[in-house]
């Protein structure tokens, strides 16, 4: 699915609007360039899921955990620094009682988890305008229509 | 009076009196290792009747180990025999479940997480090699080995502790062991153009 | 009977008890007033409708000690216990500002008041002849020794070792391990390389403080620790070692707010916490705006990063310009050659559009993009360019949105206190920067030592020994590692 974002606050909106499709236990990959839009997408999602602390870059800490209105955390990961998906396990998350969001996820995370959720940030030749590729991957996402993110 | 403490997979602490185990608490929680680890030993303790200071022996399982748990253990036993005053002996947590079998070759394995396997082998009671990392579609070449995978928790590293310290083995290596370096990549930073 | 706080409305009040009591030695009314005024003293008394009697205490912070500057209790009501009540408020109140001592004069000729505070603990160490005058009495000088509790801190949130101690406000050790040359390689923190340095260092660095403070286990009183906000694997580590000594010595534990105890920081440089104050944190993992009325009671979030850390984009410019980890001080080091205002870099959040949702927030984000893609530009078109005039445009961009919130927010809140903590503080344009704008505006500056500044084991002693003073139960032991603690929750119960 292809969205086109002309805003960071719509980037921040479309975030809040998948928070509303998100279980415990979901993954969502996010990928684009530096200053894309990835902590910004998560700033929205993070308020839509009620998320405690301030939604901040975990490119210093690799990942950022905070509880969330419905019980569980929303961890937040940046994965420019892992070379491997097997160091995201090293980062010892609660998969099954989180929603996790990695920001640079890259070709490695392709066949690390069944389901997942992709999120693809592009910058246009307008310099406030992205372009935003959707798509879903794994039984989980099977009949779930991500059209509602329009 | 010896307290053993392991956090290797779930939070536990256990006392011994000589060869006679006296209270052990026990937690299969795999997160809440710093939550749970004073509770273990203040519990341990006030179970079977004994103050802290007259505790003379602290014995605590090193691993290996998912690491973040791991480390709780060992800090607090740390500062626990520091405080008081008494030896802190570290146990290789294999060497505890091995001992608290009768195999006579046994090949021990715990989760190492990232889809691998801790591993250790035992012959007649005597480790013949580990602990080392393998993948697990790999047990199956250890012939004639009895598999065990089981945790480990302070009972059996209290167990072995006393058996161990009777018997002059040393334990006198308190540090974690990880077997892993933490590999993460000098990253070489981002272009921000296209 | 009740028991409160002297303001200046209660001044005739006072004057008129104070003049039937000490007739030509009474203080006179302009002395009374700028002493029930003064920020250093505390002054009681106790009403029954009216005035029964007062007392005043001043306190000095940089020397542990309080003098009690006055007592009086209405003679129609002595004998009551009014004197004692008043006395044992003002040792409660100089053992919470840390005083180690409380000094007192009293007429050699007042048995009563001698008695009374032999009772409470003072003794006679000094006679002044003929102080009181015009009468000619002789003064005795009274000293009351007041123990104050002695707190072992542990720092482990990030990359720092740190074990301190203090006895009440008093620093006596600050012991740091840093694991920044481990980090090198990587760029940055790695949560795992920090942790396995924090259980390799936690013995060696609580060993030095105790030899530094010259104490042994048996002198602690309490512990302290710091359960976040930071990188949990880190924080479990100081945690598992706190609990450990807690039981082992059989003693309290706090579970404090690293954030509040960069703020606490400044009462070992001072004696004293000095609020209200704006406090601004800047490290490579924090970068937050507070205002603190009271430091364990009120103490706000007004803003902090919404994407990187000021400290993480210092260490992501350095990179684009080809320098090494951390940043900060390389920066520095080539901005010394450069033009600050070769180069205006953005801002972040500080357009008229951004004020609403984010007047306190920082976003450096979008300042490490444009620093980048200024660099990528001209490196793609092979030209040449200064990078000193890059690094000293860019740290200004730093500093000015810094500073310039951080004035906003003393003029907003009518606060004339700015605190500045984080390792960040060791850059000297900031600190050059923040004392001309605080002087231009009026504003107290304060900047506690460098080793007071990075993350340490000193602070989150003197935030446990406060939370002591102030009468606190300790922390539970079922506390954990919470890596995003807010700032209203001081202590973890």
């Amino acid at each position: 699915m292809h969205l086109k974002i002309n805003t960071s606050e719509a980037m921040e909106g479309l975030g809040s609007k998948l928070a509303g499709l998100l279980k415990l236990g979901d993954l969502v990959l996010l990928s684009g360039e530096l200053g894309a839009g990835k902590t910004t997408f998560t700033r929205g999602l993070g308020e839509a899921l009620g998320a405690e602390g301030t939604i901040q870059s975990p490119t210093f800490v690799l990942a950022r955990e905070h509880r969330i209105a419905r019980g569980g955390k929303l961890v937040h990961v940046d994965a420019y620094r892992l070379a491997s998906a097997v160091e995201l396990d090293d980062l010892d998350i609660d998969f099954a009682g989180s929603i996790v969001v990695v920001e640079w996820a890259r070709d490695f995370l392709d066949g690390y988890a069944e389901n997942y959720l992709s999120v693809e940030i592009d910058r246009t030749s307008d310099d406030e305008v992205r372009e935003v590729v959707l798509s879903a991957a794994g039984p989980r996402w099977e009949g779930v229509d991500l059209a509602s993110l329009n | 009076m010896l307290l053993s403490i392991d956090t290797s997979a779930g939070t536990s602490a256990a006392l011994f009196d000589g060869e006679k185990l006296l209270s052990s608490v026990f937690s299969d929680d795999p997160f809440g290792h710093a939550e749970n680890i004073a509770k273990a030993i203040t519990e341990v303790l006030s179970q079977a009747n004994v103050a802290a200071n007259t505790l003379e022996e602290i014995a605590v399982g090193i691993g290996p180990a998912p690491y973040t748990g791991l480390r709780v253990g060992i800090a607090a036993a740390k500062a626990l025999s520091g405080g008081l005053g008494v030896s802190l002996h570290g146990v290789m947590v294999l060497d505890a479940i091995a001992f608290s079998r009768t195999e006579a070759r046994l090949l021990v394995t715990t989760d190492a997480k990232r889809g691998e396997l801790f591993a250790a082998g035992y012959l007649s009671g005597k480790r013949e090699f580990g602990p080392k990392v393998i993948d697990p579609s790999t047990t199956t070449e250890f012939v004639g080995y009895e598999h065990v995978s089981e945790s480990a928790d302070a009972e059996k590293v209290g167990r072995y502790a006393v058996w161990a310290l009777k018997n002059g083995v040393d334990l006198g290596e308190t540090r974690a062991i990880y077997l892993r370096s933490p590999d993460v990549t000098p990253s070489p930073g981002k272009r921000v153009s296209g | 009977m009740q028991l409160r706080t002297l303001s200046i409305e209660d001044l005739p009040q006072v004057m008129d008890l104070e003049r039937r009591l000490f007739q030509n030695e009474a203080w006179l009314e302009q002395t009374m007033a700028t002493e029930i005024i003064s920020g250093q003293t505390h002054y009681v008394g106790v009403f029954d409708v009216s005035l029964l009697g007062y007392a005043g205490l001043k306190v000095s912070g940089p020397s542990y000690s309080s003098d009690v500057q006055t007592i009086g209790v209405e003679p129609t009501s002595q004998g009551r216990g009014i004197g004692r009540t008043l006395m044992i408020e003002l040792l409660a109140v100089a053992k919470r500002q840390g005083s180690e001592e409380v000094f007192l004069e009293v007429k050699a000729g007042n048995e009563s008041a001698i008695a009374l505070y032999v009772s409470l603990g003072f003794e006679q160490i000094n006679v002044r002849k003929r102080y009181y005058q015009p009468s000619g009495e002789d003064a005795i000088v009274m000293r009351m020794p007041i123990s104050q509790p002695v707190v072992l801190g542990i720092e482990s949130t990030c990359d720092e070792t740190g074990v301190g101690i203090v006895r009440g406000n008093r620093l006596l050790a600050n012991a740091l391990h840093s694991s920044m040359d481990e980090h090198a390689k990587y760029g940055g923190v790695v949560p795992e390389v920090a942790a396995r340095a924090h259980l390799e260092a936690f013995t060696p660095t609580l060993e030095a403080a105790l030899a530094e403070a010259g104490i042994g286990y048996q002198d602690i009183d309490a512990i302290a620790v710091a359960n976040g906000p930071g990188l949990s694997g880190a924080l479990m580590v100081g945690i598992g070692a706190a609990k450990g000594l807690a039981v082992a010595l059989d003693k309290p534990l706090y579970a404090v707010n690293h954030l509040v105890g960069h703020v606490g920081a400044d009462v070992l440089e001072r004696g004293a916490v000095e609020v209200p104050t704006i406090a601004l944190l800047v490290s490579g993992g924090h970068t937050s705006l507070l205002l603190v009325r009271d430091l364990l009671n009120d103490t706000q979030l007004l803003g902090e990063t919404i994407d990187d850390a000021a400290g993480e984009a210092f260490d992501k410019v350095a990179r684009v310009l080809g320098l090494p980890y951390p940043g900060g001080p390389q920066i520095d080091k080539i901005a010394a050659e450069g033009d600050p205002r070769a180069i205006r870099f953005p801002r972040g959040l500080t357009l008229p559009k951004d004020l609403e949702k984010h007047k306190y927030n920082f976003s450096f984000s979008g300042l490490k993009t444009a620093v980048a893609r200024h660099v990528e530009k001209l490196e793609d078109a092979g030209q040449e360019y200064s990078k000193p005039d890059v690094a000293a445009s860019f740290r200004e961009a730093v500093i000015d949105v810094l500073l310039t919130k951080s004035i906003w927010a003393c003029e907003e809140f009518g606060v004339k206190r700015l605190l500045l903590g984080g390792g960040v503080v060791a850059n000297a344009r900031l600190r050059q920067e923040a004392e001309r704008r605080c002087q231009e505006a009026g504003i107290e500056l304060r900047i506690p030592r460098f080793s007071l500044c990075t993350d340490n084991g000193a602070m989150i002693a003197a935030l446990g020994s406060q939370l002591i003073m102030d009468g606190r139960e300790p922390s539970g032991l079922d506390f954990g590692a919470e890596s995003t603690l807010p700032v209203t929750t001081v202590q973890t119960a």
